[in-house]
């Protein structure tokens, strides 16, 4: 079992940083439903490795630039509220209410990527003032500095603050609904979104991850297996990230929510 | 602009690479010695060592990041920052509390 996690980790990991989402949401369908684990049990590896992958990309000089870090400490105000409320309130749901909740919103976030694959939310003249959580960062893709301002406080705080409490019930990292909905709503890049979110979404984790263990749901040396495999697969995702196009993230991003979110359709209704 | 972290936290930032690698190397060492013996307590020790330097980590970054605004008087960001400690305060003394 040990390697399969450690191989299932690096996988994670390197999905997760290239998209500033964790890899949680990779890892917990392999751990729950292919090796069988709880719920609840596999959550809390799936944190462990939440906080690692955001400590590598956090702790690594690449898309420091493009990190908006004003913006993700704010952000956190109410994630790792919502974390607390998440961990709190695990032990009041269903496996199947879990499974059918994580199913749900895999499904819909994968809808809105593939509704939202052109909007790359830059403006391409420098000289605009970006706002105080707005940023400013040299862009490949357009070969120049690009600027952006952040649209829709309200909802980003609401969003971060739903992304916590999914951290702490399912332990996906906040960042499965931050990447894309800041992205679509807010008008952040998804470059800048995905690499503020994968520096920051360790402290959502942090907001449920000591009750898991706490409650000794994080398995040591499962947890263990699963982060060294992260640590190996966020090195990789980091490399490619700068390299990837974002359209072909978005998609990437998409394809595979989608395929979670069908088989926990499918988990959901046979419990 | 997008705030850049400054001088202080790229000095620093050497600390959240050392927990990185030391939690690393104690899952590592702490894996073999459990393939060896599952029941060993040098195993237990290191991985749940381990687990709590990881779980540390976050801290660590935060009060760099927060040395360094500190450093360049950005209130609002310390401002901000405290309210995430106090939440994780609060969430360490309801994980204790059981």
């Amino acid at each position: 079992m040990i390697p399969a996690i450690m191989t299932a980790g690096a996988v994670a990991g390197c999905l997760g940083a290239l998209l500033g989402i964790g890899g949680g949401v990779f890892l917990i369908p392999f751990l729950n439903v292919g090796l069988g684990l709880e719920l609840p049990i596999a959550a809390g590896i799936s944190l462990m490795t939440v906080i690692a992958t955001s400590s590598i990309v956090a702790a690594g000089s690449a898309n420091r630039q493009v990190i908006n870090l004003r913006l993700g400490i704010l952000l956190q105000i109410p994630a790792v509220a919502g974390g607390l409320i998440g961990a709190e309130g695990v032990d009041a749901l269903s496996a199947q209410a879990l499974s059918m909740i994580f199913a749900c919103v895999t499904g819909i976030i994968a809808l809105v990527m593939l509704t939202r694959l052109d909007r790359r939310n830059v403006i391409l003249d420098d000289s605009t003032e970006p706002g105080r959580l707005g940023g400013r960062y040299y862009e490949a893709e357009s070969g120049r500095r690009v600027v952006y301002r952040l649209r829709r406080l309200p909802a980003a705080l609401g969003i971060s603050f739903s992304g916590g409490i999914l951290s702490g019930l399912l332990g996906v990292g906040g960042g499965i609904l931050q990447v894309p909905a800041l992205n679509a709503w807010c008008g952040v890049p998804m470059r800048a979104a995905a690499a503020t979110t994968a520096a920051m979404i360790g402290v959502t984790a942090l907001g449920s991850a000591p009750i898991y263990y706490s409650r000794g749901r994080i398995i040591a040396p499962l947890a263990a297996a699963a982060v060294l495999g992260v640590l190996a697969g966020s090195r990789a995702g980091m490399w490619i990230s700068p390299r990837a196009r974002a359209r072909w993230l978005k998609l990437l991003m998409a394809a595979v929510l989608a395929m979670v979110s069908i088989t926990y359709f499918y988990k959901a209704s046979t419990l | 602009m997008t705030p850049q972290p400054g001088d202080l936290e790229h000095r620093f930032r050497w600390l959240s690479v050392a927990v990185v690698i030391l939690f690393g190397a104690a899952f590592a060492v702490g894996l073999v010695f459990y393939a060896l013996d599952q029941d060993s307590r040098a195993a237990g020790v290191l991985l749940h060592a381990g687990l709590l330097l990881l779980m540390a980590a976050p801290g660590v970054r935060m009060a760099i990041a927060s040395a360094d605004r500190l450093h360049r008087r950005d209130w609002t960001f310390l401002a901000m920052t405290s309210i995430v400690v106090l939440e994780l305060a609060i969430v360490v003394w309801r994980a204790t509390a059981r």
